[in-house]
């Protein structure tokens, strides 16, 4: 008998005493395993309950937050958008919006005021721009 | 269900490894809860290897600790206490029910079993591994590779030197 021989009769029969040994468990250990299976069954079951509680009870604050962005959002539109009110005609509202445009345009007048004429060299070029018309009507 | 088709094999499996009834209970137990509790959503079929992973972590874990409680104990200069199975309990509770073997029967095999156990449980802890999940579980190279989390090589290395080992210790009387 060789080596290699020996060694699967040994794999053999270790395997077939294995498993005589598992289907020989006594009542004893069998009753144990099943309690031990159930009582790792509700742990479980316990642990899930308590893992959704905590989630409810996260939903409260991130609830709140979530309705201050929306009244921050809205708070921000009404105050870019003249609305009529009471007392207050259409008239007087498109009058609001038109005011409200003008300085619009007025402050960016303003800006562009500062940037064209703030730049050097625009200046340069309109002197240039002013030399050669006083250039052109003398000649 | 699953756990109910592994339970057995697993309970033998951890008690093989460490010698103790109560402690094998205890780590089938933890087993269990840890797969019910993280992976119970995860594929059926990846159940098997994932239950004897988390089973083979928690024996590693039992060894690590036993190693530093006899430290303590050799220190201590007390003996090894460690007990087999069912050693220090009631020989009659712990007889197994073993209907339609007569006695002689019986006591060959409990011998057998003992002695296979025995020699198991003195293998090194990655050879017994290696062994236990290949021949008491049934599982191919691969999957046992995958559970020890080492290469395919090194389970064929393991199994190979723990069949040696059995050979050599069990010799042929016992076959």
């Amino acid at each position: 008998m060789t080596m290699q021989d020996k060694d699967q009769q040994i794999i053999d029969s270790a395997t077939s005493e294995l498993n005589n040994s598992v289907d020989n468990i006594s009542a004893q250990d069998l009753s144990a395993i099943t309690r031990a299976r159930h009582q790792a069954l509700e742990l479980a079951q316990a642990s899930a309950g308590k893992t959704k509680k905590d989630f409810s009870w996260m939903f409260i604050p991130a609830g709140a937050i979530v309705t201050a962005c929306l009244v921050v959002v809205v708070y921000s539109f009404m105050q870019v958008t003249p609305v009529a009110t009471e007392g207050q005609s259409l008239g007087q509202v498109k009058q609001a919006q038109e005011d409200q445009a003008h300085e619009k345009q007025g402050l960016v007048s303003t800006f562009e005021g500062l940037d064209l004429y703030e730049d050097p060299e625009i200046n340069e070029e309109l002197d240039f721009y002013e030399w050669l018309d006083a250039y052109e009507s003398s000649s | 269900m699953f756990l109910s088709g592994v339970e057995k094999r697993a309970f033998r499996l951890a008690e093989i490894s460490t010698g103790n009834r109560d402690d094998a209970l205890d780590i089938l137990q933890e087993a269990m809860c840890k797969l019910v509790d993280k992976y119970a959503s995860r594929k059926p079929e990846e159940w098997g290897p994932l239950f004897h992973t988390i089973l083979q972590r928690m024996i590693v874990d039992w060894y690590r600790r036993n190693a530093v409680r006899e430290r303590f104990r050799g220190w201590f200069g007390r003996h090894n206490s460690y007990q087999h199975v069912g050693e220090s309990e009631d020989p009659i509770q712990n007889a197994k029910d073993e209907y339609g073997k007569t006695p002689e029967q019986e006591m060959h095999s409990g011998r057998r079993v003992a002695m296979l156990d025995s020699v198991i449980r003195d293998l090194p802890l990655r050879q017994q591994q290696a062994f236990l999940l290949r021949t008491l579980e049934g599982y191919d190279v691969k999957r046992t590779a995958q559970i020890m989390k080492c290469s395919d090589g090194s389970v064929k290395t393991h199994y190979s030197r723990a069949v040696h080992v059995l050979r050599e210790k069990l010799g042929d009387e016992w076959l």
